[in-house]
């Protein structure tokens, strides 16, 4: 059976031989606590916040100092004498004089 | 005048140590409501409510809404008494050695026991609306808040539960006259 909202409300039971025992001193004890490691917590988030971006300057430096890839396939020949040979409008005894040099 | 849980839960972000103290204070009873709840146990109660209040003043920053800061920390205090009472479960220990009633007269220990054992009929929403209203007095729109519920259902919950308790409290009356005849409350 649900109540109505204007149904007369059954008389509370005494709940307080289940209050707890609370004194000054566990509200003390409970509040320094808490403080003590909220300061604890904070101080590690920001070491290790302080760490993080010292890793990330370090990967950066690292990164900028590699050699360049571009700069590694720019240093390469761009063609050679097979590369040539695959041209149509390059005379074959031109190439064979190419070969010929490259031989000696 | 007293400083709203708002203005506490502000200033206790800035790290402000009296208003931990005055959190503590205010919301402890109602932490140890909500565990008992759970637990049905009044020293385990006391011990997860305190390791959980502990809890969330420490990260008292993650409280986006301060004005919610009850419901914040009854799920908090929720979540801790169910990890604590799965842990109990495993450990299967008897439930008197951890009753630290026994410094209370015999009598006063059979009336905590029977209402415990009350209490355990009800459904665990039912135990957190009547703890939280019968024993730190909370109003119907403070539970409907903290507990995601309509006003109404909240009267509902504590209508139902209280006539429960004293259904349960009307039969176990003999057995407590009993106990209390022969001062036997252990």
């Amino acid at each position: 059976m649900e109540p109505e909202p204007d149904m007369p409300a059954v008389e509370s039971v005494d709940l307080s031989p289940l209050a707890p025992r609370h004194t000054d001193e566990v509200y003390a004890r409970v509040a320094a606590r808490a403080i003590e490691l909220r300061k604890l917590r904070r101080a590690v988030v920001r070491r290790g916040a302080i760490a993080v971006v010292l890793a990330a300057a370090a990967a950066l430096v690292f990164w900028l100092s590699a050699p360049r890839h571009d700069a590694a396939i720019q240093a390469r020949p761009s063609r050679d004498v097979l590369d040539l040979g695959m041209r149509s409008d390059v005379d074959p005894f031109e190439l064979l004089d190419l070969g010929g040099t490259h031989a000696q | 005048m007293a400083e709203s849980t708002v203005e506490l839960v502000t200033r206790a972000k800035r790290g402000d140590a009296s208003a931990f103290d005055q959190l503590v204070r205010r919301h402890l009873r109602a932490a140890y409501a909500v565990a008992l709840a759970v637990l049905g146990r009044p020293a385990d109660a006391d011990d997860v409510a305190q390791d959980a209040f502990i809890a969330a003043l420490e990260r008292i920053d993650d409280c986006r809404e301060p004005a919610r800061f009850s419901g914040w920390l009854i799920k908090i205090v929720r979540n801790r008494a169910l990890n604590a009472l799965e842990k109990r479960r495993l450990r299967d220990a008897d439930e008197l050695t951890h009753d630290r009633a026994s410094d209370q007269a015999p009598t006063d220990v059979a009336l905590r026991r029977h209402l415990l054992a009350a209490l355990a009929t009800l459904t665990s929403v039912q135990r957190e609306i009547v703890l939280l209203h019968d024993l730190d007095g909370w109003s119907h729109s403070e539970l409907a808040e903290a507990l995601g519920l309509s006003e109404v259902n909240c009267r509902q919950h504590l209508f139902t539960a209280r006539r429960a308790l004293r259904a349960e409290l009307s039969a176990l009356a003999p057995a407590r006259r009993e106990e209390a005849r022969h001062g036997t409350g252990t």
